[in-house]
Order: structure tokens, then sequence, then C-alpha cells
């Protein structure tokens, strides 16, 4: 069995992990990405980073991540600073489901994604294999 | 969890359930009755895979297409497609996407195909459709040219309805013709 879960930085350097509380799955309530919205209206937080973890039974848990807003006082990036990375300016997430009303079979991925000025980068993971992703610049 | 579930709206107002292995089928005057080429449905039935009719009492509605902006609703006639034309009750399919919690749905489409690759479209079928409300069918034929549906506000249940309408575009059984739903939630 396949579990995919978005875990988003933010930016009072606490972490937000689906699933987790205050950011739980519960019935009739909101979903966690839903309850993360709300959370960082009523904080006055933002996100600085998003990663969805995969796990599988049996096997160790992967990580896929996005390029996080991560600069150290001084300015300069944490990760492959010679790159330059761009910071970007807000992620967001949301799952992606396809049915066949032939087959009833359904398709599902997860897609987190940084939003920056002019473009932006979307992380796909495969939710029923577990096993693949793809990067989409649009 | 998230889950779909499918349904046949028939003229008798009552909600069929189309089980998993169970499919939406488009016939001439009764079920297994042929459409001539280059006309539309006029009956739109459930069938299992043995291509047994499942809607033996009332069948489902028919939106029969008539032109760009108008169908034929269960024989009565043609109608300018809109609002109350036709209502989301004499849509013959409807599509419920539940979720444990509260989420929005976004980019949700539909489209038809050849049963195999998504852009490909259905093999010689002229196919158009709908959601409830749309002034316009929209042929959508292959992923590349589906349907947008509405976004949908934050709730635990999204119920969409759609119509549709088929015809042959040369003769013989269709079995290369399946329809899809996509959507985003979060």
């Amino acid at each position: 069995m396949v579990k995919t879960k978005w875990l988003a930085a933010l930016s009072d350097g606490t972490m937000a992990v689906e699933g987790v509380a205050p950011f739980a799955e519960v019935k009739d309530e909101l979903s966690p990405w839903q309850k993360l919205l709300a959370y960082l209206d009523a904080h006055d937080v933002h996100i600085t980073g998003m990663r969805v973890q995969v796990s599988k039974c049996g096997e160790a848990t992967r990580t896929y991540n996005l390029p996080s807003f991560n600069k150290t006082p001084e300015g300069n990036h944490e990760k492959w600073v010679t790159l330059y990375p761009r910071d970007p300016a807000s992620y967001t997430y949301r799952r992606w489901v396809t049915c066949s009303l032939t087959t009833k079979e359904e398709r599902h991925h997860i897609e987190v994604c940084a939003h920056y000025a002019d473009f932006a980068v979307s992380l796909f993971v495969d939710e029923d294999e577990g096993n693949e992703s793809w990067v989409v610049v649009h | 969890m998230a889950a779909f579930e499918w349904y046949g709206q028939d003229t008798g107002t009552a909600l069929m359930a189309v089980g998993a292995t169970d499919r939406y089928g488009f016939y001439g005057a009764a079920f297994n009755d042929a459409i001539e080429t280059a006309a539309y449905q006029d009956t739109i039935h459930v069938e299992n895979t043995s291509n047994t009719e499942i809607c033996a009492t009332a069948h489902l509605h028919n939106t029969k297409y008539i032109a760009a902006g108008s169908m034929d609703l269960d024989a009565g006639g043609g109608g300018a497609l809109g609002a109350g034309m036709p209502t989301t009750v004499g849509c013959p399919i409807q599509v419920l996407f539940g979720h444990s919690s509260s989420v929005v749905t976004t980019d949700t489409t539909f489209w038809a195909y050849d049963g195999t690759t998504d852009s490909t479209g259905p093999a010689d079928v002229t196919f158009y459709c709908g959601e409830a409300s749309n002034a316009t069918w929209t042929a959508a034929d292959g992923s590349g040219a589906a349907m947008g549906l509405a976004d949908d506000t934050t709730a635990a249940t999204h119920i969409y309805y759609l119509f549709a309408s088929a015809s042959p575009d040369t003769v013989g059984v269709k079995e290369d013709f399946a329809m899809k739903l996509q959507l985003t939630y979060s």
C-alpha cells in the first residue's frame, strides 16, 4: 500500500505535515490543506518550502523536494549555492484523480507547485505505485 | 479518502447506480437498436459487460444532439441549451465525487476517448457533451479537446451533472468508445 503526504516548511520555523495535528484528516472537517491555508492567514506566516513523502510497506520513505525559499542570514542559499537558485514566491498543492466511466479505473497523482513571478515548477508524484515522479515547468 | 460514484438518471426520476463494470450505452429507438450513421442516439441505457441492459424499468434521459446550441430531450422536441435545458435531474449522467473531509475541486474535465489512449478520440464516433446549464455542446474528442467543468467550493461532496450524445460515423458496433473525468482537489 502506498501512502503519500505533503510537508510544508513555514516561515515561523515549524513544519506542517498532512495528517498530523493541527492538519489532521478528520471526517466532515476541512481538509488538511484547507486547514493549513486558514492557519497561514490566522498566524501571518507563509510557506517557505514543500516536499512530498511516499511510504510503501517494507520500503524506506522517499522524499521529493521542491525548490525552497531557504536563505542563510548572509543571504546565500544553503543548497547548491553556486547555482544561485531563485526563491519561489508561493507554493500550492493539489491531488489529481482521473476515472474512466467505462472501467471505473482510477489514476492518482499528488502535485506540489512552486510559483515564481513569471513561471511555476510543479512536482508530480504517482500515488498508485509510488515509484515515479515528474517535474513540469509552466 | 476520495471516491467516485457513478449514476444514471432515468426518466422515472430514479438514480441508478452504475457499478464498477457497468457502462453507459447509446442506442437507437430501443436497447440494442442500431443508430443510423450520421444520426444521433434515441435512447441511453446502462448495461453490463455482457451487453445486458440494467435499466429495465425506466431508461436514462436521452439528450440528443440537434445543433451546436440545441438538443432533443427525451424525444420531446428540440430546445435551446441553457438554464433548464436540461435540468440537473434531466441529465443522463451523474458523477459524485466524495471525500472524507471538505475539499475544493478545480480543473475538472470530461472527454471521450478510444478506451486506450486519453488523447485519441473514440473510433468512428462523433461525440458531444455538456454540463447542466451549458449553452452549447462541446465536441470533447480526446483529452486535448476536453470539456471544462465548473470549479466547486469547499465541500465533502461534489456532484457533476453531465449530458452526452453520440453518432456513428460508420456501420458497426463501436466498442472503442469510452468516457473519462478528471479533477483536482485540495
